[in-house]
This record gives structure tokens, C-alpha cells and sequence, in this order.
């Protein structure tokens, strides 16, 4: 009774010993190839600020548009250091796939097709973000100059209505083409808009009369001639 | 040099049948039914009248007007010889009544003037406003002499206006344009000019007619181009300037943005010229000055400082990407003002206008959207300007306006900086 439960806690333990003693040469591997790669990663970063730096490649960062460009996209820090890093990230990567293959090649080669089928998907989902952020931009500036010169109160929340709608259409958008949240983008855009749509109406429903009351007012003193500029401007 | 196609092939056929002309006179026209039979009297009674040896071709260039315009002009009895004391028959003067082709605009109105001038041959054009109650016979003497008589290629009109009429002139146009031009042309977009045939032929060759100068911007695109060629310019007297009403503060911002953007486009074409020009010089002038008469206008100073009001606080995002932060300060310090209170600095107007020039010039915001935000800030200026002049007469108004002049003179050095720089103005 003894010797058999002795063998069947030990047969276990020892193929447990015998599939580590395989694997360990392997972790082994991946822990230089890691180590490697990092190290590569950090010193190519370091070297390309440094020569960059050196070439005077900052001062692009100094051109307007290149300015007002990375200023409206968030980014602070010089084009030196954000080449340095993409660099850096780029080779984190191909490490950290290289050191999957080392693990399993099938694994990496499932990896590599996944994320090869969905990169389209995602450079689409993408340019639809930044698409959508431009054309928000510029239809809430196009709203805002537009109701300012009509003298339009609330011109601020106008435009800023404007472009959460054409942001969040177009983030719904995106979603959709990555295939995830896409229900729930539905909804919240199907939100926004209804929401929006009621609270216009309550607004002008509950403002409307004295809105009314004004226009006839402005209306019935300009068919009479009264309070008219007759300014010429040019 | 391009060959315009924009003439319809009956206004081509026309041309061929009238063959050569001295004088073409343009009339842009849409629906200026009630005050376009006044101008073609006007015009063939000074063409009668003053160049009655010419060969004269009358051409109105209309943008689909539905009130009947064309057929007024087609069918206008010419040449009112009685009225004008005639001691000789003149030469009939040629009609040519067509719709213009291209964008919609007085531009384009223009440019099928230009083309008709250059392929009849003519020594001398004029253009003047459908919509001028006040054009006399003598106007088409003091547009088109100089050109004849003394080889002018260019005729600038110089008007009696009402202290508080033509802002975007006073205000922008004239001391920009004089600044940066080294020329003091008074009146650089007044509507009605004198032009040499050669003129009329380099205005032709330019393929400008897809933008702002198409529309508004033709007036100030003729003016700068006459400038910088090789080109003589003076300017003519043509009295009281009084033309129809049509709801002159509708579509302020359009036109002050086509104006603006047009002008701006022209510091871009020709800043190696005017880079380099210091002070400005007199311009020629003829006419004889008189006073005149001046009808009242009505201004709402209210309104303007509550536009400018709202301008200053939703724009500041904007304003923020190309105004320095001591003028938004002053702004906003302004935007607490009363409208009878209200006064804008002129150095804190000169440099918003070359924040403004220099904006456009590095692109810090589409030109549709900055062009736009002036607006409110010209409206603070004109309610300024307003409240300034209320008491002045004819003199002091001048006064001021040389007073502002020379600021834009004195301040143009950092604004070229600026400019070569690449940077704004700090």
C-alpha cells in the first residue's frame, strides 16, 4: 500500500522535474532574449535622442504648423524624444514576439496572423478617430464663429454640442469597425442625439415665447425703419 | 498669360460685329432693377457728353438678376442728349447686356468686363456700381481722362462720405493698403474705377477668379495689382458716394472676410514687394473738391459693443492661437466697458490687424474661421470709432484717420519682422 502511494506522488513529481529541467533552458532564452531586446530598446532610444539632438532635429518642433500639430495632438515632449521612443516600443515589441517564438512557435504564428488579420481594422478604426476629431474641431469652430457673428447667446454650448455629437458619431463608428461596443456606441449616439433633440425642444419651448416676442418685435421695427443701421461698411 | 473662355459665344459674336472700341464701361448688376436705369443715363449722357468722338461700348455684366435688370439696361433709351446740352450728335454707344459665367460675385462680373475690353481693343475702361444714386455724367470724365488724356492706367474714385461710412475702408483697407503699399489711395475699394486698356489686359491674365476675389475681394485685388505693376495710379474727386440701400448690415462677417482674405491673399503674392517699402507717398489727384450733403446714418453702438462683448469671451479659444496675451488682455479689459463708454486703443486695432495678417500668412487657423472671428472685433472698432467721432466734422475725421495711418506706418517694421521670421509678432 505504501510503496504504490509513494509511486504515485512521485511519478508526478517527477515528470514535473523532468518537463522543468526541458523548460528551463528554454526560460533561460527568453529571459536573455528579454534582457537583450530591452537593453537594445533603450539604447537605441538614447542614441537616436542623442543624434537627433545633435542634427538640430528639435528644432522642426519650432515651425508653427509642426507645433501647433503636436500641441493639438497632445504631445509636449521634443520630436527628438518622441522618435526615440516609437523606436524603442517598436523593438519592445519585436521582442517580446521573438521571445514568444522561442516559448511556441505555433503560439507566435497564431499571434502574428491575429494581429496581422486585425491591423486593417485597426488603422481604420483609427483614421476614423482622428477623422472624427478633425472634422468635430472644425464643425464646432464653424458653429461658434457662425452663431457669434449672429449674436446667437449660448454660442459656446452650441458648438460644444455640435462637436460631442460629431464625436461620438464618429466614435461609434470606429467602434463598430473594430467589432466590439458596438451596441453600446449605438446607444449612447441614439442617447446623445434624443437627449439632445428633447432639450432643445424644452429650451425653445419654454424661451419660445419671449423668442417670438422679440423677432416680431425686431421684425416689426425693421418694416417700419426704426432701429435700421444704415451703415456702409465697405 | 492664360486666354479666358468666359464670354458666352453670343457676346463673342457681338464683339465681332462691334469690332474695336476706345471706352467700355462695365455695370455689374443683380437685381438693381429700381436704380440701374439712373446709371445708364448717367453713363451715356457722360459718354455723350465728354467723349462723343469715341467709340463706346456699354456692357452689363449680370448675375442672373430675376427683377428684370438685364431688360432695363437692354432696352434704356441711351444718350439724354437735351439734358445735357449737346452741340453735336455723339456716337451711338454700343449695349452689351450679358449673364456672367463663374462664381457668383462682382469678381466675376468684373473679370467678363475685363475680357470684353481686352478683345474690343479699348484705350480706356471704367466700372461702376448698379446701385449708385448719385453717379453724375461728370463721374465718367474724371474715371476715364486721366487714362486718355494723361496715361494713367489706373483711376482710384476719392468720395464725400459720411464720417461713419465705408469702416471696413477707414478701419483696415486704407491704412493697410497705404502702409504696406507705400501709396495713399483713399478709397482702395471703392467700387467705381477708371482703368487703361493694357490694365484691363493684365487683369485678364490672372487665374484669380476661383476665391475670395471673385466676389467681394475684386475691388482690393485690382487696386494691389495695379501697385505692384508697372502701372500709374492717381485718384479722382466723384463727390457724394449715395447708393441704395439693401440692408447694409446683413452678411457683415461674409464681406469683411472676403475683403480681409482677398487683401491678405495679396501680402502673400507681393510681400517681396512690400517688405521693403518705408512711408507712403501722395498719389495724383483730379476732380474738384466740394462739400456735399451727406445723408444721416444710423448706428446702433449698442449692439456693436455687445458683439464685440461676445466676441472677446466665446472667441478667446482662438484668439488664443495667434494673439499675443497682452492684447487678449486688453481685450477683455475692453469687454467690460459701456457701449457709451467704449474706446479701442488704435496701437491695440493696428496690431490685432497684423495678428490678424500674420495669422493667415502662417496658417495658425483655417482662413474660414479666422477670417470670420474679426468680426466682432471690427465692430468694437467701428463702436469706437463711433463714439470718437460723434462731434467731428470733415477735417477732424481726416485728421484722425492720418492719425491712425501713421500708427499702421509706424508699427509695419515689426509686422515685416514678424513676417520674414516666420513667427507672430512678439
Amino acid at each position: 500500500m505504501i510503496p504504490e502511494t509513494t509511486n504515485s506522488l512521485w511519478d508526478p513529481l517527477t515528470r514535473f522535474l523532468q518537463r522543468g529541467e526541458a523548460l528551463l533552458p528554454v526560460l533561460l532564452a527568453i529571459a536573455i532574449v528579454l534582457t537583450v531586446g530591452l537593453l537594445l530598446a533603450w539604447l537605441v532610444d538614447a542614441l537616436l535622442r542623442w543624434i537627433l539632438r545633435a542634427a538640430g532635429f528639435d528644432r522642426i518642433a519650432h515651425r508653427p504648423r509642426v507645433a501647433d500639430s503636436l500641441r493639438r495632438a497632445g504631445l509636449r515632449q521634443p520630436p527628438s524624444v518622441l522618435l526615440g521612443q516609437l523606436f524603442r516600443w517598436l523593438i519592445v515589441i519585436v521582442t517580446l514576439l521573438g521571445a514568444l517564438s522561442i516559448l511556441s512557435a505555433e503560439a507566435t504564428d497564431v499571434v502574428l496572423a491575429a494581429m496581422v488579420a486585425y491591423l486593417p481594422r485597426l488603422v481604420a478604426g483609427l483614421l476614423l478617430l482622428v477623422t472624427g476629431y478633425a472634422v468635430s474641431v472644425f464643425a464646432g469652430r464653424g458653429v461658434l464663429i457662425w452663431s457669434v457673428n449672429a449674436q446667437i447667446q449660448g454660442a459656446r454650448w452650441l458648438a460644444g454640442g455640435v462637436r460631442l455629437l460629431v464625436g461620438v458619431f464618429f466614435a461609434a463608428l470606429a467602434l463598430e469597425n473594430l467589432g466590439f461596443g458596438r451596441d453600446i456606441a449605438l446607444v449612447v449616439l441614439a442617447i446623445l442625439l434624443g437627449g439632445g433633440v428633447l432639450a432643445a425642444a424644452l429650451a425653445y419651448g419654454l424661451a419660445g415665447k419671449d423668442l417670438a416676442r422679440e423677432s416680431l418685435d425686431r421684425m416689426t421695427r425693421e418694416a417700419r425703419g426704426e432701429d435700421q443701421e444704415t451703415l456702409s461698411h465697405l | 498669360m492664360t486666354e479666358s473662355t468666359i464670354l458666352r459665344d453670343d457676346v463673342r459674336r457681338q464683339l465681332g460685329t462691334i469690332g474695336t472700341a476706345d471706352l467700355v464701361v462695365g455695370i455689374p448688376s443683380f437685381n438693381n432693377a429700381r436704380t440701374i436705369p439712373h446709371v445708364v443715363h448717367a453713363v451715356t449722357a457722360g459718354l455723350a457728353k465728354y467723349f462723343p468722338e469715341r467709340r463706346a461700348v456699354l456692357v452689363n455684366s449680370d448675375g442672373g438678376s430675376t427683377d428684370g435688370t438685364p431688360a432695363l439696361v437692354a432696352g434704356a433709351e441711351l444718350g439724354a442728349t437735351r439734358a445735357i446740352l449737346l452741340t453735336r450728335p455723339p456716337q451711338p454707344v454700343h449695349r452689351v447686356v450679358t449673364a456672367y459665367q463663374g462664381l457668383p460675385g462682382k469678381g466675376s462680373a468684373f473679370r467678363t468686363v475685363f475680357e470684353i475690353a481686352h478683345r474690343l481693343g479699348a484705350r480706356a475702361c471704367a466700372v461702376v456700381d448698379s446701385d449708385l444714386r448719385s453717379i453724375t455724367p461728370e463721374w465718367l470724365q474724371l474715371l476715364l481722362a486721366p487714362v486718355l488724356d494723361e496715361d494713367f492706367d489706373y483711376v482710384c474714385p476719392l468720395y464725400a462720405r459720411h464720417k461713419f461710412d465705408g469702416t471696413i475702408t477707414n478701419s483696415v483697407v486704407y491704412p493697410l493698403v497705404r502702409s504696406l503699399y507705400g501709396r495713399r489711395i483713399r478709397q482702395p475699394i471703392g467700387g467705381d474705377f477708371g482703368f487703361s486698356g493694357r490694365l484691363a489686359t493684365h487683369f485678364v491674365g490672372h487665374d484669380v477668379w476661383q476665391g475670395d476675389v471673385a466676389r467681394y475681394g475684386i475691388d482690393i485685388w485690382m487696386t494691389t495689382t495695379a501697385l505692384v505693376g508697372d502701372f500709374r495710379v492717381c485718384q479722382a474727386y466723384l463727390g457724394a458716394k449715395i447708393h441704395d440701400a439693401k440692408d447694409p448690415g446683413a452678411h457683415l462677417s461674409r464681406m469683411l472676410a472676403q475683403v480681409t482674405g482677398a487683401l491678405f491673399e495679396q501680402l502673400e503674392a507681393h510681400a517681396p514687394h512690400w517688405l521693403g517699402v518705408r512711408g507712403s507717398e501722395p498719389v495724383p489727384e483730379f476732380g474738384f473738391r466740394y462739400e456735399v450733403g451727406l445723408e444721416p446714418v444710423a448706428v446702433d453702438v449698442g449692439r456693436m459693443v455687445h458683439a464685440f462683448d461676445q466676441g472677446v469671451r466665446d472667441f478667446a479659444p482662438l484668439y488664443a492661437r495667434f494673439l499675443d496675451a497682452e492684447t487678449r488682455r486688453r481685450l477683455a479689459v475692453l469687454a467690460g466697458r459701456t457701449p457709451k463708454d467704449f474706446r479701442m486703443p488704435e496701437d491695440l486695432w493696428v496690431r490685432t490687424v497684423h495678428a490678424f495678417a500674420l495669422a493667415f500668412h502662417l496658417r495658425r487657423l483655417n482662413p474660414d474661421h479666422l477670417l470670420p472671428s474679426l468680426t466682432p472685433l471690427y465692430l468694437g472698432r467701428t463702436a469706437s470709432w463711433v463714439n470718437q467721432a460723434a462731434d467731428y466734422g470733415a477735417p477732424e475725421v481726416e485728421t484722425e484717420l492720418e492719425s491712425l495711418c501713421e500708427l499702421f506706418e509706424t508699427l509695419k517694421p515689426s509686422l515685416a519682422d514678424a513676417w520674414r521670421e516666420g513667427r507672430m509678432p512678439s
